[in-house]
């Protein structure tokens, strides 16, 4: 343990390098997937086609091993190539499920009543959406966030397989020379930073929900 | 219900079966292989060449699924294996943590005197030599005129290249590499898996990669691997390792595979099973057919 | 004033509401009595357009419900529902004081009409307007919602089943508070119910429907004497009804 410690010390900088990478990682896929997936969440409770096509889109991008997700991106221009951009897009494939589910769901279980009143209210579409469903929707929507983040931070290890850098890095050459101590250099800030940033999105839905209920 | 039944049937029928192998009398031989292609097929060429044996057929065991160099080693010493292909350099590295000799042949002598120390055999080379391949496209090493890797230092600036981490780590690796041969690339190489190094290679994502010189993609991608003309890389030529006990069983199986797998045989065996998707069996079978006995 | 020409609704196959025709003047208090799918919340939600006509119109204002702007003409009427739909993340006072904020009213005046309403709903401002809607029994609810329905002061008050969860003692209340809040404005009121006792103490004029048909329509008394068959099932009831209301010591 303390020999461990003593090689962080001793490797902080490149630890310190490859934290930053992968939070960056994480923190602009996630906002991609959901600037993109929270919109087609509430569009899918609005029209069947779009949630039928959405999600089984998302659900199946899910089954697709990510070195194979690799191999697809790999010869394609723009999005694919090697590193950052490739592991960006392999990381919004995946977190659009979580987010659109949530998204979706939370405004399904919207109560039908109030629903019902907010249409007769004379509500706009807008109105009811901005004001009604989305803020009744945010514990689910958030929920969606936090799990999409939390996986961000696992997958995004593999990230390293595409040469995108992050904790990866270290769990990867761990691994190519068995050195437990790599390895563990690699997961250990992994797994903090999953807590973290899990801690950070619910500190953000409380204060959302706060701001919601004056 | 049904599927605890079920459960039960599976379960006898092994024992018994487990029962009658043990029973069995005759000479048995098992053989062990690491879990990638290439060792499965060394694997399956010596366990048909075993059932093929003039006179009697050998009984085969396979163990075709063990995770890593150490595993087999172990395996081996404990009796539990009585054979397995091995790689000279690898074998010096990573079992008798010496540095292996760039001469072939120096590094089969160290390795067979290390082995002997530790009770164990070696057969001499299969043929073939599984080392680093540093790859190119076919289509860059005709329109750059690269066929040794000392060429690649001119042109080395204007290329991007992409290495395995293993490659990063080994002390014959990069570092060393790069200095022998004095390249510098565009960019610094970047570090991902190897499995995908060969496709960012074939899709033009980079220019330069480091594979294995028998990997089946090196013919199927249109790839060309340059010659390590100053031998930077320590020799890893095939052999098989084995426990004394069972030699004279071997004896006449290693005669007849020993110096007759070339790199390009063992390239074109990987290809079929890697590439085309054969089984690595009906591959081994095929290859030992066309050899005279 | 409401007026229902030949007014249809068809859905899945089926006439949910079928020539259905009716004059409302202002003032009125209309009750649509009926059973479960009868037709009569159908026939309440062509007012607001939350139900879309398939044939015939409905005028509000001499004015047909299709050339309105939906939501100008929702927010001209009022509109109770069962549950009371508050929305469980506002306060009791941004419930109320919703569609006034959405008109765009000043707050120091949608301030004074929540307490005015309020108070009129027999409610203490200072206790209640903060509440959020799961801190509220079940009349409390659904008198916010009557108050929300109120805020805008809407010529016309549209009632969907408004006390149907309600417990006896606070049903009699709702509807004796309604029945003053009728007086003191004039407002019309359609309300609908399955109950006919509810039906006789708030309407002076009622509407029977039936599989989606209207079988009566007018003053109690004339529906009363009506032959249709329905219509005589729930008089029956209702004069059964007293029998049974108090026990013998």
């Amino acid at each position: 343990m303390l020999g461990w410690l003593r090689f962080l010390l001793f490797h902080r900088r490149e630890l310190l390098q490859l934290f930053a990478e992968h939070l960056g990682l994480v923190v602009l896929s996630t906002a991609l997937a959901a600037a993109i997936g929270l919109p087609l969440g509430v569009w899918a409770t609005r029209r069947r086609g779009v949630r039928r096509w959405a999600l089984g889109a998302a659900n199946i991008v899910q089954t697709i091993p990510s070195l194979a997700l690799f191999g697809f991106l790999l010869p394609l221009p723009l999005i694919g190539g090697v590193g950052a951009p490739s592991a960006i897009v392999a990381l919004v494939l995946y977190s659009l499920l979580p987010i659109m589910r949530g998204a979706y769901g939370g405004i399904v279980q919207v109560d039908a009543a109030v629903r019902e009143a907010a249409i007769a209210l004379g509500m706009t579409p807008r109105q009811r959406l901005l004001q009604v469903e989305l803020p009744l929707a945010l514990p689910a929507i958030f929920g969606g966030l936090r799990v999409a983040a939390v996986i961000s931070v696992g997958t995004a290890t593999i990230a390293a397989a595409i040469g995108a850098g992050g904790l990866g890095e270290f769990i990867f050459r761990g691994l190519a020379t068995a050195d437990n101590r790599l390895i563990l250099a690699g997961a250990v800030p992994a797994a903090l930073l999953a807590l973290g940033v899990d801690g950070s999105l619910g500190a953000l839905e409380a204060w959302l929900a706060r701001r919601y209920k004056p | 219900m049904n599927f605890s039944r079920r459960a039960f049937c599976l379960v006898a029928g092994l024992v018994m079966a487990l029962g009658a192998a043990a029973c069995r009398s005759g000479p048995r031989l098992v053989i062990g292989a690491k879990d990638f292609t290439e060792q499965i097929v060394l694997g399956e060429l010596l366990a048909n060449a075993a059932r093929q044996r003039p006179g009697a057929p050998l009984d085969v065991v396979r163990r075709f699924d063990l995770g890593g160099t150490l595993l087999c080693h172990r395996a081996l010493l404990a009796g539990r294996i009585d054979v397995y292909p091995e790689y000279t350099g690898t074998a010096l590295a990573d079992i008798f943590h010496q540095t292996p000799p760039a001469d072939a042949k120096a590094a089969w002598r160290a390795a067979r005197a290390d082995y002997r120390r530790a009770g164990l055999r070696i057969s001499r080379p299969l043929g073939f030599d599984d080392s680093f391949a540093i790859l190119v496209r076919q289509s860059m090493a005709k329109r750059l005129h690269l066929a040794n890797v000392s060429e690649l230092a001119r042109v080395a600036p204007r290329l991007r290249a992409a290495f395995g981490y293993e490659f990063f780590q080994r002390p014959d690796g990069y570092p060393g590499w790069a200095r022998a041969y004095h390249i510098h690339f565009a960019s610094p190489p970047r570090a991902m898996a190897l499995a995908l190094t060969y496709l960012a290679l074939a899709s033009h994502r980079v220019d330069v990669i480091a594979g294995d010189s028998t990997a089946g993609r090196i013919q199927a991608l249109r790839l060309a691997a340059l010659r390590d003309d100053r031998h930077f890389f320590p020799a890893y030529q095939a052999i098989y390792v084995y426990r004394p006990a069972a030699a004279p069983l071997l004896a006449p199986l290693l005669q007849r595979l020993q110096g007759r797998i070339s790199t390009a045989a063992m390239r074109a065996m990987n290809a079929d099973v890697d590439v085309r998707h054969q089984d690595p069996k009906a591959v081994a079978l095929r290859f030992l057919a066309a050899l005279k006995r | 004033m409401i007026e229902f020409l030949h007014a249809e609704v068809a859905r899945g196959g089926r006439l949910a509401l079928a020539d259905f025709s009716l004059r409302i003047a202002a003032g009125e208090r209309w009750v649509l009595l009926g059973r479960s799918g009868a037709g009569k919340s159908t026939a309440l939600k062509t007012i607001n357009r939350m139900a879309a006509l398939t044939a015939g119109a409905v005028r509000v204002e001499g004015r047909s419900v299709a050339d309105w702007n939906p939501i100008a003409l929702r927010r001209s009427l009022g509109y109770v529902i069962q549950e009371g739909g508050l929305f469980p993340h506002f306060t009791v006072e941004r419930n109320i004081g919703l569609l006034p904020r959405l008109l765009g009213w000043a707050p120091a005046a949608i301030r004074r009409r929540v307490r005015e309403l309020l108070t009129s709903m027999g409610l203490e401002p200072e206790r209640y307007a903060g509440r959020f809607p799961h801190q509220l029994s079940g009349g409390e609810r659904q008198r916010v919602g009557v108050a929300r329905a109120l805020a805008a002061r809407p010529g016309v008050l549209l009632l969907d089943e408004p006390f149907g969860a309600l417990d006896p003692i606070t049903r009699d209340e709702m509807q004796t508070l309604l029945l003053r809040l009728q007086a003191e404005t004039g407002i019309t009121l359609v309300l609908v119910t399955h109950d006919i006792a509810e039906a006789l103490r708030l309407a002076t004029h009622l509407a029977l429907l039936d599989r989606g048909r209207l079988v009566a329509a007018g003053a109690p008394a004339a529906v009363a004497a009506s032959a249709d068959p329905e219509a005589q099932a729930y008089f029956r009831l209702a004069r059964r009804q007293p029998a049974i209301g108090i026990p013998p010591c």
